[in-house]
């Protein structure tokens, strides 16, 4: 073991083959050192310890779930925008205009037309919808002469 | 630790469920060697104690991002790892040698009086070890304790501390060679046993 060998340990440079054969060797030897660290008693940590560790741990675990309901929902919206989206289509009426009676001769269309005509022949006054009716008899009183008289 | 890909892969698995009792036995099989790092890298009971913790929240918020690449102790070691040294950063102290005088360092070692002998003599080894680790770069600490106390292999700890192999090698020989050191200074001098210890504090 050279100071050129120690120098390059000790600035962690990059090794030639056999210096890190001599390196492993020197590893090899110091083994012993190994047993003391192993010989060195073990670390035992109190139970209020862990419970506040169980503690810290709960704490984190409390956020994920609501995420988690979150992401869980997901499905559920999206079959709801399928739905309306579907009822749209089926239910919703098309080009926009106003209702109107289907046919021609159905009774609806019939009724507005017979609306419409009244209405016209009354303003115009060319046709009173029904013959005007006759003006009673004169009624200056009940016709007493027309009784007869007993004999 | 013996590692069972198979049944390891069934705890991720599980962990990634979000089963609390999978990741209940994560932390089980981790905590201990978990926390023994971190400590030995922080030098501070308590703030180690909340960096491990840190490292299982981490662990739990990033599972579905544990891609099973790399086993789950070397995702669990990186975790520790880079909270180590974002801890050391936010110190504004570099990851180096960690100060602090010698004689306050073994005056805070435990006093090990009532002890048998033998235990007390072991005891004292431990803060030899502990010792010596204490006055290491945090860079060989941080191999050392991957390598010889975790049982790591040099790649797993290259792609935990994204370094080369190489670079993984001669970090390991030189906190070996440190910790060599400082054994032998121990046991050849007896300047920490614990006679003499108990004259100093006398």
């Amino acid at each position: 073991m050279n100071q050129d060998w120690r120098e390059k340990i000790e600035q962690e440079a990059e090794l030639t083959l056999a210096e890190a054969v001599v390196l492993d060797e020197e590893i090899e030897r110091l083994e012993p050192m190994r047993h003391a660290l192993q010989a060195l008693p073990s670390d035992e940590l109190s139970l209020q310890w862990r419970s506040q560790l169980n503690q810290r741990l709960a704490a984190e675990a409390k956020p994920v779930a609501p995420r988690r309901n979150v992401f869980a929902l997901w499905p559920v919206a999206v079959s709801g925008l399928a739905a309306c989206a579907l009822a749209v289509a089926l239910f919703a009426p098309r080009g926009g205009s106003a209702p109107t009676a289907s046919t021609e001769n159905s009774v609806e269309a019939r009724l507005v037309r017979s609306h419409q005509e009244f209405q016209n022949a009354r303003d115009l006054g060319v046709a009173a919808p029904t013959t005007p009716v006759a003006a009673p008899p004169s009624s200056g009183g009940f016709d007493w002469s027309t009784l007869e008289k007993g004999s | 630790m013996k590692h069972d890909a198979t049944a390891e892969a069934a705890l991720v698995s599980a962990c990634r469920r979000r089963d609390d009792a999978a990741f209940g036995r994560l932390i089980d099989l981790y905590q201990a060697r978990i926390y023994g790092f971190v400590k030995r890298m922080v030098h501070d009971a308590e703030d180690a104690q909340d960096l491990t913790q840190e490292v299982f929240i981490r662990a739990y918020q990033g599972l579905d991002r544990f891609d099973g690449r790399s086993s789950l102790r070397t995702w669990l070691f990186r975790i520790a790892t880079n909270l180590c040294i974002d801890r050391s950063r936010r110190l504004n102290h570099t990851l180096e040698v960690v100060s602090g005088g010698e004689e306050e360092a073994w005056d805070n070692t435990p006093d090990h009086r009532w002890d048998p002998e033998t235990a007390a003599l072991s005891a004292e080894m431990h803060d030899v070890v502990e010792h010596a680790l204490a006055q290491m770069s945090d860079k060989m600490r941080m191999v050392l304790l991957l390598h010889d106390r975790e049982d790591m292999a040099y790649e797993e700890i290259a792609a935990t501390m994204s370094l080369p192999v190489g670079t993984v090698k001669s970090r390991l020989f030189l906190a070996r060679e440190s910790l060599q050191k400082t054994l032998k200074q121990y046991m050849g001098t007896q300047g920490f046993s614990r006679e003499s210890r108990l004259a100093r504090k006398d």
